[in-house]
């Protein structure tokens, strides 16, 4: 197999790229051969599906030698890609009619759209992830949120007696603490959002002013604390967005090979020699 | 390697165990302090003491000292100690436990699931059954309430006629999955190998119900070896406005393309009685005729354009057998033809379309030859002419000559009594200068007059005439001009009427009657090919079904496998 991951994407790319082209020069002279295409490109689907939805089964049996779950990725996404193809072809191009079919090819669509968003999201988040810095472990967050809000309420308290004032103590109660104990928001840090750390720090150097020296340097500390935690919520809400996307596909998929079942046996129940 | 102002990694204690694929998590774990032993697997928190305290005391005592036994795990024994009571002081607070991301992924796989499987009891068993497994509608004639009263199953719960077609729609799903299986065998229709097979399904049962209404069923030709299912080629549930008639031209291709089965075919046809082949067409009209070849139209054909033999109508020896003499060219073309309405003749002074457009109208004498060829005999009285269309009113009119001028002159000039008989005697007297006898005037009228070059006022013109024996009416052979000259094919001139009929039929330069002035293939294939943009369907021209002579039906016919018996045998 081939080791580098750029080199695979790159023969994979070429093998998709040429089976489609192989399907839509081949198929008009398919058609006029074979009467009963439909119920090849149909069965084709299928298999696609079944091959894609194995990757998830995959997982799930991590000690058998199947390849590795990257490789599995690879084929499971230029294999996707491909099945939307042969999905059309299997349409004829045609906008489906009837309750049932309609219903099998929206949630077709859906599959294939957010396994499409997913793949983008898989490519763009850990960058942006990177790019920000503060790598961590989704599941270690709350126990560092905690951590953060815990340093940041001693460095505020270990203030008073250093600088036997409580400037810096009342501004962490009104305007930090709220800001430490709080979950994390979702939708800013998704949109990359720096509106809210900056007010923060900037609250922060307005009150600088007032500080004496000892308090100054707490405030130094609090502030990176603030940036900390920006940056563990960004890392948060764009973690939690690469593993929610799958809440979506995963059931999705599961549903339309059930669908799809029920579409295969009411095909061949039907049609017209099963009569 | 330089951070390039990016947040460090934040510190975290890497030697506590996080439990992600477990289903279930701490519900202190979103405050960032979950407990060490986490909740059970079925979810329940498992919080509480540290440790059981053991009660040291001297024996034979029952008092001592509470030893605290919180293993080293957790941080070995508290510097507290347990209570006096003998409890635990480090009691962990109870949680409701979550769960974890994985776990919930699964609920939503087995919930959507469920719902997917609700969906599926609802079509299958829900008073919408048919409208929701409905892959399209259907068109009007196979639709509707008559439809469905006449095509419904009793006692079944089938209010569209599914079952008419489908026998098994009004089962239970069940049975269609047993029916689905059984389509799968080897040698039934949706198997494997035959959904890779080039041929189109064999007549199957489902035609049995198309037969039902559409009796008798209309077959291609004798020679076929398998009739091909009807649903193969007319597609149902495509939507209202589908037209059934469309048929994708690959069906044909599928046949006519494979040299194997033309071979079979051919070798059929041979075998069979050349009057099973006779084209029946509308009665009164008469076709072109063109011999059949023995072993039938079997020559390999892939396109129109490629390999589609030339029309036979144009095979070598072929001529039009018409016994009418004339000229298309001299009267297209030639400088001594009178004008008619001022301008010069072109087809569509003779060929007029008929009421649909498709085909033209014989050409009548009365209608387009007769203001030019109107047979006079005499030439100071033009309005009398032989009549046209009978040899024997000819001679009879010929013979009652004087009738016929006193006739003329009753209508034309309101002449009676004394006048009109002078004017009737005036006439013979002055017709006779021109003919010295009645034999004369007849053998003029019949066959021209020998001394004169050949003029527009004999029958002889145009036909031929025989002459008969002494007393009796010369025989004039009529026109015989086809109503259908390809009746394999048809044609519709309305949709051609953009291009001029010269462009197609060669009139201009044909100057006999046998010329067969129908285009080759090449004419009509400059336009229906890929290169000329126009179809090039086998629809456009052929119909595949075809009636079958009278007096055949297909109950008569021969089965299937006796027509493959008969292909293979010697």
């Amino acid at each position: 197999m081939i080791a580098s991951l750029k080199l695979r994407r790159t023969v994979l790319s070429l093998l998709t790229i040429a089976a489609s082209a192989a399907l839509a020069v081949y198929y008009p002279r398919l058609e006029a051969a074979l009467p009963s295409l439909v119920y090849l490109t149909g069965w084709l689907l299928l298999l696609l599906c079944l091959f894609l939805t194995a990757y998830n089964v995959r997982k799930k049996l991590p000690f058998l030698p199947l390849f590795s779950s990257r490789l599995w990725l690879q084929f499971h996404a230029y294999a996707g890609l491909f099945a939307g193809l042969v999905f059309f072809f299997h349409l004829r191009f045609a906008f489906p009619v009837g309750l049932f079919n309609l219903a099998l090819a929206a949630l077709f669509l859906a599959v294939t759209f957010s396994g499409i968003f997913g793949w983008w999201l898989s490519r763009v988040i850990p960058r942006r992830l990177t790019t920000a810095g503060g790598e961590v472990p989704f599941e270690r967050i709350p126990a560092i949120r905690r951590d953060l809000r815990l340093r940041a309420e001693a460095g505020a308290l270990a203030a008073i007696p250093e600088a036997k004032a409580t400037t810096l103590a009342d501004f962490y109660v009104k305007t930090l603490a709220p800001v430490f104990a709080a979950g994390p928001a979702f939708l800013p840090h998704i949109m990359g959002s720096r509106a809210a750390l900056n007010d923060r720090l900037a609250a922060l150097a307005e009150v600088s002013r007032y500080l004496s020296p000892p308090e100054q340097a707490r405030a130094d500390s609090l502030a990176e604390l603030v940036r900390a935690r920006h940056v563990l919520d960004f890392h948060y809400a764009n973690q939690l967005l690469l593993k929610t996307w799958l809440f979506s596909h995963v059931p999705l998929t599961y549903g339309l090979l059930l669908l799809t079942a029920l579409h295969v046996v009411l095909v061949h129940a039907f049609s017209g020699g099963a009569g | 390697m330089s951070n390039e102002g990016r947040q460090p990694a934040p510190e975290f204690d890497d030697t506590r165990y996080e439990r992600p694929q477990k289903d279930w998590l701490c519900g202190h774990a979103c405050e960032g302090c979950p407990c060490r032993l986490g909740p059970s697997p079925s979810g329940d928190c498992r919080a509480g003491p540290q440790c059981k305290p053991l009660l040291v005391a001297p024996e034979g005592e029952s008092k001592g000292l509470w030893k605290c036994t919180r293993s080293a795990d957790w941080g070995g024994p508290c510097p507290t100690g347990p209570n006096p009571d003998g409890t635990c002081c480090q009691v962990t607070p109870p949680c409701a436990p979550v769960r974890s991301l994985r776990s919930r992924r699964g609920l939503l796989v087995r919930l959507t699931l469920a719902a997917c499987f609700g969906l599926i009891l609802v079509i299958l068993y829900g008073p919408w059954r048919e409208a929701a497994i409905n892959p399209g509608p259907l068109t009007p004639v196979h639709s509707g309430p008559a439809f469905a009263a006449a095509h419904s199953a009793a006692g079944v719960n089938d209010t569209q006629g599914c079952v008419h077609c489908h026998t098994a729609s009004h089962r239970s799903p069940g049975e269609w999955l047993s029916t689905a299986a059984a389509s799968l065998v080897p040698g039934a229709p949706l198997a494997p190998t035959q959904l890779i097979s080039r041929e189109a399904r064999d007549f199957d049962p489902m035609d049995a119900a198309c037969q039902s209404c559409h009796q008798p069923h209309s077959f291609h030709q004798a020679s076929v070896a398998n009739d091909t299912s009807c649903s193969a080629c007319h597609l149902e549930h495509q939507g209202r406005g589908q037209n059934l008639l469309a048929v994708n031209p690959s069906h044909c291709t599928a046949c006519h393309g494979d040299n194997s089965k033309m071979a079979d075919a051919a070798a059929l046809a041979r075998r069979l009685d050349p009057a099973l082949f006779t084209k029946k067409i509308a009665d009164g009209s008469v076709a072109f005729a063109v011999a059949r070849p023995p072993e039938g139209l079997t020559a390999r054909i892939t396109s129109f354009a490629t390999d589609h033999p030339e029309f036979r109508l144009h095979a070598p020896g072929t001529i039009d057998p018409n016994p009418l003499a004339f000229d298309h060219a001299l009267h297209l073309t030639g400088e001594a033809i009178p004008l008619l309405d001022g301008k010069r003749l072109d087809c569509r002074s003779c060929h007029v379309p008929d009421q649909s457009g498709a085909l033209m109208q014989p050409v009548r004498f009365a209608l387009h030859c007769q203001s030019c060829h109107d047979l006079p005999i005499d030439p100071a009285t033009p309005s009398l002419v032989v009549p046209h269309g009978s040899a024997e009113a000819a001679r009879a009119f010929l013979r009652a000559l004087s009738a016929a001028y006193s006739d003329d002159a009753v209508q034309r000039l309101g002449l009676s009594g004394a006048p009109l008989r002078a004017h009737v005697t005036e006439k013979l007297d002055a017709l006779h200068l021109l003919h010295p006898s009645g034999e004369a005037l007849e053998r003029k009228v019949f066959f021209g007059d020998p001394s004169a070059p050949a003029g527009r006022d004999s029958c002889s013109l145009c036909h031929v005439v025989e002459a008969a024996p002494a007393g009796a009416t010369p025989r004039i052979a009529p026109a015989r001009v086809p109503d259908i000259w390809m009746p394999h094919a048809r044609f519709d001139h309305a949709r051609h009427t953009q291009v001029a009929c010269v462009a197609c039929h060669a009139a201009t330069t044909s100057v006999l009657t046998t010329d067969v002035l129908m285009p080759a293939k090449a004419t009509c294939a400059s336009c229906h090919s890929p290169a000329g943009g126009v179809t090039d369907s086998c629809t456009a021209c052929h119909g595949y079904h075809n009636p079958p002579p009278t007096g055949v039906t297909k109950t008569a016919y021969l089965p299937d496998q006796l027509k493959r018996a008969l292909a293979s045998a010697p």
